[in-house]
C-alpha cells in the first residue's frame, strides 16, 4: 500500500511539475523582459550549479564569486597583499592555529547574521567530506581544519600540517548562511554579497538582483541576467546587436574585428606542452627538441592573440616563486632535427608515433594550434598524431595509471593563489596527481623544503624549483600566459583584470 | 530449373530494356542529367584528387592566414580564400570530398549489406527470427537517429570507423524493412515454389533466387539515402562527435569556420556549398532514379514502415 | 482494432526496455563519471568516495535492478551536476523543445498541404518540377551551415533578429525556419505522391463526372485521402524533429530536450541523459501509437492482421 501511496504521490508531484513547467513555458516563452537598469551578461556555458562549495569552478565563479557569496579575505591583485573582505583582521595565536576577526553587522540574504557560527559553518561544510566540494578538493585535499568559535565575531582556524600561508589558503573559502544544507550539495544558496540569486531559469538565464541590505557601497545595476552562449561570434553579435552589455570569452579575430568594443586582460592562464615519461620523450635530446621545434613568436598574433607573452615559468610573474632568470626557448629547426637525428643515432625510438592531446574547446583557435604544433614538431622529425578529446576525457588521461604509449598534453594552468605551492606540488612533486610519472628526488625536496619557509626563503626555494624543473629536467615546453577578451557594450564601464577569468564583479560595472 | 533460366533471362532482358529506358528519360531530365554529371565530377574529385591536392591542403602559411577569396595574389588555389593556418580551401575542400563521400557511401553499404541479410532472413524464415529482427529495427527506428548516433560514439569514442558503424547501424532498419517486404512476397512465388520441390537447399534459393530480386530495390534505397548519411555525418562532426582534426570532412570544415563567421565567412561558407551540392545532386539522381524505376517501390519507401502490417 | 493496438503497445513495451538497457550499458560503458564531476587534481579516494555515494561501484545487475526499480517509481535520480532531480530539468526543458517542433509541424504541414496537391494536379508540370526541385534542396542543405549562415546575415550584418536565445516572437523566426526546412520538402513530396494515385483513383473520376468543381475535387476528396499519408509522415518527421532540435538548440541556445542532452552528454550527467532519453523515447511510442490511432479512424479499410 505504501509502494502504491509513494508512487501515487510522485505521480502527483510529477503532474504538478509538468503544468508548473507548461504555466512558465507560457509566461515567459514570448515575452522579452528588458529592463532599464539591467545588465545582461553572456557566459560561454550554463553554470552547473551555484553551490558555494564550486565556487572555484570557472563557470560557477563567474556568477557566484564576490556577488552572491564573499569570502573572509581577499587578495589584492596590484600588491600580492591580503586584505579584508568578511574578516576584518587576523592574527597568527600560535604555529598551526590563526584567528579571524570578523565584520561586524553584515546580514545574509535570507536575512540571518553573519557570525563567528556562520563562518565556522561554512567553512566545515566545504570541509565535510560527504558533498563533492571543489574548495576543498583543489585546495584542502592535503589536510584537515579544525574551527573553533572564540565569541560571537571572532574564530580560530587550525591545522594539522605546517603551513605558514594558511590565511591565503583560506581566501578560498565563501560564507554562507546556515540554511545552506551541511550534508547535500544544492542548486543555489545565499550568501552577504552585493547581489543576491532570485531565479534560474533551467537552460535559459540566471537572474540576479541587488541586494539592497548591503554592507558596502550598493552597485550601479538593479538586476543582472546571465544567459550563455557557445560561439564567440554569437556572443561578440549579442553585445553589438545590444542583447548582451558584457560577453566574456571572446576570441581574438572576433576582438579585432570589433575593437570598439572588445578589452584585454591577462587572463591567468598559463599555456605549456607536457608528457608522459615514456620513450621518446625519456630522452633529453627529444625534451629539447620539442622546446626548440615550436615556433612560439610565429603563432603569436597569427592563431593566438598578439598580447600573449611568452612563459618563463608555469605561473605569472605575479606569483611567488616566478624565476624571471629562466630562459625563452628559441625558435630553431634546424637545432631541433639535429637533437631528434641525434637521438635517433643513439638508438632511441623517435619514430615512433606520439599521440598530441588537445582538449575541445581549451581555449579560442585551440584547434588551429594544435593542428599548427603538429606540423612544427612533425617537421622537426618526430611522429606526432594529433587527437582531440573532451575535457574529461583528458583528464583521465592525465592521471595514473600512465599506459605505455607516448602521450603529449597541451595544458594549462592558472594559479590564483598567488603562491607557487598551487602549482609544484600538484605538477612537479612525484606525489602530485599531475605528475605524469615524472619524478626526480631533488625536485621533491626543494618542494617540500619550500613549502615549510615564509618569506624570501619560501621564493628562493620556489625559484630552485622551477630552474630544476625547467632547466636541468626540460619537463615541459612552456608557451605562453594567455591573454582574454571581454566584450563590452556602450551601456556600461567595465575593466576586465587578471580575475575575469574565474570571476566577474558585478559590483565593478557601471552604468554609464 | 528451367523456371529459374527463363526467370533469370527474363531479369537480364528486362535489365537491358530498362537501361535504354533510363538513358531516354535522363536525356528528358535536364536536371537529373546535370546532376549526375556533377557527381560523377564530384566523384571523380574525391577519388584522384587528393593524391595531387594533399600536400598543398596541411602546408601552413601563417602569413596567409584567412586570405580572402576571388584574388589571384596567391595563386589560383587560394582563389576561394584560406583558412586560418592559410591553407588554400579549394586544396582542402579537394582533400575533405574523399572522406567525407567514402564515409557516407561505407555507412549505406555496411547498413544496406547488414539490413538486407537480417530483413531476407526475417522475411524468409518468419516466426521468432522475424520477430526479434523486427522489434531490434523498431527500436532503432523509433528513436531519433542523431541521437542514437551521439551515444554510441561517445563509447566507441570518435574515429572514422566509428562513425561508419554508427551511421550504418542507425541507418540499417529501412533495408530490413524492404528487404522483409521484398522476401516475403518472392518466398510465395511460383518459381521458389518449384525450386523447392525440386529439392533445391535453403542456403541456395536465399543466395540464387532471392537475392538477386531484392538488390536492385536495396540499390535504389541506397542512393536515396546517400545524401541523408552524407548530411548525417556532416551534422555529428559539426557537433564535435564525428571526424576530428586532423582528419578532414567537409562538416568539420564548416564548424571550423564558426569561429570566423565575422571575420572570414569563406572559411564556412565553401565547404557548406559542397555538402549542399552533393546531397542535392545526389537526391535529384536518386529522385529521378525513384520515377524512372517500379513506380510500387516509391509506394513502398514513402509509406511508414509500420504498414508491413497493412497489406 | 482492440487486438492491434493492444499488439502494438506490446511492441512499444518492448521496444521501450531494450532501449532502457541499452541506454544504461552504453552509458556505464562510456567511463568514469566521477572523473567529470570531480577536479582534474581529485585523489582516488575522491573518486573512490564519490562512487560509493553514487552507487557506482556494486555490480553493474544490481545497479541496473536498482534502476529500473527506480523508474517504476518515476524517479530519475538527482542530476550530479545541476544538484536537482533529473526529471525536473527534462520537464522542465521539455515545453520547449515540443512548442518549436509543433510550431514547426503545423507551418510544414500546411505548406505541404497546399503546394503537394497543386503539384500533383499536372504531374510533370513546371510548377511540380519546380516543387519537386525546392523539396529536394530543402531537403539537401545542411540545416547547421543554414543556422549559423542565417545568423550571420539575419543577426550580425542585418540585425533585424536576435542572434540566439528566447524572448519575444522575434526569437522563434531563425529555429522554426531551420527546424522546417528538415521537414517540409519530405512532407511535400508524399503528399502529392499520394495526391497523384488519388487523383488517378476511380472515385475522383466519379466525382468530376459528377460535375463537381475542380477546387473541390482536389482539395476535399483527393486530399482527405491522402490525409494517411500525411498523418503517417508526420509520425516519421517526429524523429527527423528531434534530430533537427539537437542541432538547432544547441546553435542558438534553445533551452530545450536536444540542448539538454547534449550538455548531459559532456557533462555525463547520467542521471539527466537517462531520464531524456527515456522520457524521449517513451514520447515517440506514446505518439506512434496514437497515430496508429488515428490511421485506424482515417481509414477503416485497413486491415489489421
Amino acid at each position: 500500500m505504501d509502494a502504491i501511496k509513494t508512487w501515487l504521490r510522485r505521480f502527483v508531484n510529477g503532474a504538478a511539475l509538468v503544468v508548473v513547467s507548461f504555466a512558465v513555458f507560457g509566461v515567459s516563452a514570448f515575452q522579452s523582459s528588458a529592463q532599464e537598469s539591467q545588465v545582461t551578461i553572456a557566459l560561454v556555458v550554463e553554470p552547473e550549479n551555484l553551490d558555494p562549495c564550486d565556487a572555484p569552478s570557472d563557470r560557477v565563479g563567474k556568477v557566484l564569486l564576490g556577488n552572491i557569496v564573499e569570502r573572509l579575505l581577499d587578495r589584492d591583485l596590484s600588491t600580492g597583499q591580503l586584505k579584508p573582505e568578511l574578516a576584518t583582521s587576523w592574527e597568527l595565536v600560535d604555529d598551526r592555529t590563526w584567528r579571524f576577526h570578523l565584520r561586524e553587522g553584515v546580514e545574509f540574504h535570507d536575512g540571518t547574521p553573519f557570525n563567528a557560527e556562520a563562518a565556522k559553518y561554512s567553512i566545515d561544510r566545504s570541509m565535510n567530506e560527504n558533498i563533492a566540494c571543489q574548495i576543498r578538493e583543489k585546495f584542502f585535499s592535503d589536510r584537515s581544519l579544525e574551527v573553533t568559535v572564540v565569541d560571537d565575531m571572532t574564530i580560530d582556524v587550525a591545522t594539522d600540517i605546517d603551513d605558514p600561508i594558511l590565511p591565503l589558503l583560506l581566501s578560498a573559502h565563501v560564507m554562507h548562511p546556515l540554511s545552506v544544507p551541511l550534508d547535500e550539495n544544492v542548486r543555489a544558496g545565499g550568501g552577504t554579497g552585493p547581489y543576491r540569486f532570485v531565479d534560474w531559469r533551467a537552460g535559459r538565464e540566471i537572474v540576479l538582483e541587488r541586494n539592497p541590505d548591503y554592507w558596502g557601497d550598493a552597485p550601479d545595476a538593479d538586476r543582472v541576467v546571465f544567459v550563455w552562449r557557445p560561439e564567440s561570434t554569437v556572443r561578440t553579435a549579442m553585445v553589438v546587436n545590444g542583447e548582451a552589455d558584457l560577453a566574456t570569452d571572446i576570441s581574438f579575430q572576433d576582438a579585432q574585428s570589433h575593437q570598439e568594443i572588445s578589452a584585454s586582460f591577462p587572463n591567468a592562464e598559463t599555456t605549456r606542452i607536457v608528457y608522459y615519461a615514456r620513450p621518446p620523450m625519456t630522452d633529453p635530446r627529444v625534451r629539447a627538441a620539442i622546446n626548440y621545434a615550436i615556433d612560439r613568436e610565429g603563432l603569436r598574433g597569427t592563431i593566438l592573440a598578439p598580447g600573449v607573452e611568452f612563459a618563463k615559468a608555469l605561473v605569472r610573474p605575479s606569483v611567488n616563486g616566478h624565476n624571471p632568470n629562466l630562459a625563452i626557448w628559441p625558435y630553431k629547426p634546424d637545432v631541433a632535427r639535429a637533437l631528434i637525428a641525434d637521438a635517433a643515432a643513439d638508438g632511441v625510438a623517435v619514430d615512433r608515433e606520439i599521440e598530441f592531446i588537445g582538449r575541445q574547446g581549451h581555449f579560442p583557435n585551440v584547434d588551429e594550434f594544435m593542428e599548427a604544433v603538429t606540423a612544427m614538431l612533425n617537421d622537426a622529425g618526430l611522429n606526432v598524431r594529433l587527437r582531440m578529446v573532451e575535457g574529461p576525457q583528458r583528464s583521465q588521461m592525465m592521471r595514473p595509471p600512465y599506459p605505455e604509449e607516448p602521450r603529449l598534453f597541451v595544458d594549462q594552468h592558472d594559479n590564483t593563489l598567488g603562491d607557487a605551492v598551487a602549482t609544484l606540488f600538484h605538477k612537479g612533486h612525484s606525489k602530485g596527481r599531475s605528475s605524469l610519472g615524472n619524478d626526480d628526488p631533488y625536485l621533491d625536496f626543494l618542494i617540500d623544503y619550500a613549502t615549510q619557509q615564509t618569506g624570501t626563503e619560501r621564493t628562493w626555494a620556489w625559484q630552485r624549483a622551477f630552474e630544476r624543473l625547467n632547466l636541468a629536467l626540460v619537463r615541459e615546453a612552456l608557451l605562453y600566459h594567455m591573454v582574454g577578451f571581454v566584450a563590452i557594450g556602450p551601456r556600461i564601464d567595465f575593466v576586465p583584470t587578471e580575475r575575469t577569468r574565474s570571476e566577474i564583479r558585478l559590483a565593478d560595472i557601471k552604468l554609464k | 530449373m528451367a523456371d529459374k533460366r527463363s526467370h533469370l533471362s527474363a531479369r537480364v532482358r528486362g535489365l537491358r530494356v530498362s537501361i535504354n529506358h533510363f538513358r531516354v528519360l535522363l536525356a528528358g531530365d535536364a536536371f537529373a542529367f546535370v546532376s549526375l554529371a556533377l557527381l560523377v565530377i564530384i566523384i571523380g574529385i574525391a577519388v584522384i584528387g587528393p593524391a595531387y591536392m594533399s600536400d598543398f591542403a596541411t602546408a601552413l602559411d601563417l602569413s596567409l592566414r584567412n586570405a580572402p577569396p576571388f584574388t589571384d595574389e596567391n595563386g589560383w588555389l587560394f582563389w576561394l580564400g584560406a583558412d586560418a593556418l592559410g591553407r588554400p580551401l579549394i586544396a582542402r575542400l579537394i582533400v575533405a570530398a574523399q572522406p567525407t563521400l567514402l564515409i557516407a557511401t561505407s555507412a549505406v553499404i555496411a547498413a544496406m549489406l547488414a539490413g538486407g541479410i537480417l530483413g531476407l532472413a526475417a522475411g524468409y524464415f518468419g516466426g521468432l527470427a522475424d520477430n526479434v529482427i523486427m522489434r531490434m529495427a523498431d527500436v532503432l527506428m523509433s528513436f531519433p537517429s542523431l541521437l542514437l548516433a551521439i551515444f554510441a560514439l561517445y563509447v566507441l569514442g570518435p574515429s572514422i570507423p566509428a562513425v561508419v558503424i554508427v551511421l550504418g547501424i542507425t541507418r540499417m532498419p529501412i533495408y530490413i524493412r524492404v528487404a522483409r517486404a521484398e522476401s516475403l512476397s518472392i518466398r510465395e512465388q511460383l518459381f521458389i515454389e518449384s525450386a523447392r520441390a525440386a529439392g533445391a537447399r535453403r542456403r541456395r534459393i536465399i543466395g540464387v533466387h532471392i537475392t538477386p530480386l531484392i538488390l536492385p530495390t536495396l540499390l535504389t534505397v541506397a542512393t536515396l539515402d546517400f545524401a541523408n548519411v552524407m548530411l548525417a555525418e556532416s551534422a555529428l562532426s559539426f557537433l564535435g562527435l564525428g571526424i576530428q582534426p586532423p582528419e578532414l570532412s567537409w562538416g568539420l570544415m564548416v564548424a571550423a569556420g564558426r569561429d570566423y563567421l565575422t571575420s572570414a565567412w569563406w572559411v564556412s561558407l565553401w565547404p557548406g556549398f559542397a555538402i549542399l551540392l552533393t546531397a542535392l545532386s545526389a537526391n535529384l539522381v536518386s529522385n529521378w532514379l525513384r520515377i524512372a524505376m517500379d513506380p510500387r517501390l516509391r509506394w513502398r519507401l514513402e509509406r511508414r514502415w509500420g504498414d508491413s502490417d497493412v497489406e | 482494432m482492440a487486438e492491434f493496438l493492444g499488439r502494438r503497445a506490446l511492441h512499444s513495451a518492448i521496444a521501450m526496455l531494450s532501449l532502457i538497457l541499452f541506454v544504461f550499458v552504453i552509458v556505464r560503458l562510456s567511463g568514469n563519471p566521477a572523473l567529470l564531476y570531480l577536479p582534474e587534481s581529485a585523489s582516488d579516494e575522491l573518486i573512490r568516495e564519490f562512487n560509493e555515494r553514487y552507487g557506482l561501484n556494486e555490480p553493474i545487475l544490481v545497479q541496473f535492478g536498482r534502476y529500473l526499480w527506480d523508474i517504476a517509481h518515476l524517479d530519475f535520480g538527482m542530476s550530479i551536476r545541476r544538484h536537482i532531480p533529473a526529471i525536473e530539468a527534462v520537464v522542465l526543458a521539455y515545453p520547449w523543445t515540443l512548442f518549436l517542433s509543433g510550431i514547426t509541424l503545423v507551418l510544414s504541414m500546411l505548406i505541404a498541404m497546399t503546394f503537394g496537391p497543386l503539384a500533383a494536379y499536372r504531374p510533370g508540370s513546371v510548377f511540380d518540377r519546380s516543387v519537386t526541385v525546392l523539396a529536394l534542396f530543402a531537403a539537401s542543405t545542411p540545416g547547421f551551415w543554414l543556422a549559423i549562415t542565417a545568423i550571420l546575415v539575419f543577426a550580425i550584418e542585418l540585425g533585424w533578429l536576435p542572434t540566439s536565445g528566447v524572448g519575444g516572437p522575434r526569437y522563434w523566426v531563425m529555429p522554426v525556419a531551420i527546424m522546417m526546412l528538415e521537414i517540409t520538402g519530405t512532407t511535400t513530396q508524399v503528399v502529392r505522391g499520394s495526391m497523384v494515385t488519388s487523383l488517378a483513383s476511380p472515385y475522383v473520376k466519379a466525382a468530376r463526372a459528377k460535375g463537381m468543381p475542380e477546387r473541390r475535387v482536389v482539395f476535399v476528396h483527393a486530399l482527405r485521402n491522402s490525409l494517411i499519408a500525411a498523418v503517417t509522415v508526420a509520425g516519421d518527421q517526429t524523429r527527423g524533429l528531434i534530430n533537427g532540435a539537437v542541432v538547432v538548440e544547441t546553435i542558438f541556445g534553445w533551452p530545450g530536450i536536444g540542448k539538454l542532452m547534449i550538455d548531459a552528454i559532456v557533462q555525463r550527467d547520467f542521471a539527466v541523459l537517462q531520464a531524456a532519453v527515456l522520457t524521449t523515447a517513451f514520447a515517440i511510442f506514446l505518439l506512434n501509437l496514437i497515430i496508429d490511432i488515428i490511421y485506424a479512424v482515417l481509414d477503416p479499410r485497413i486491415r489489421f492482421r
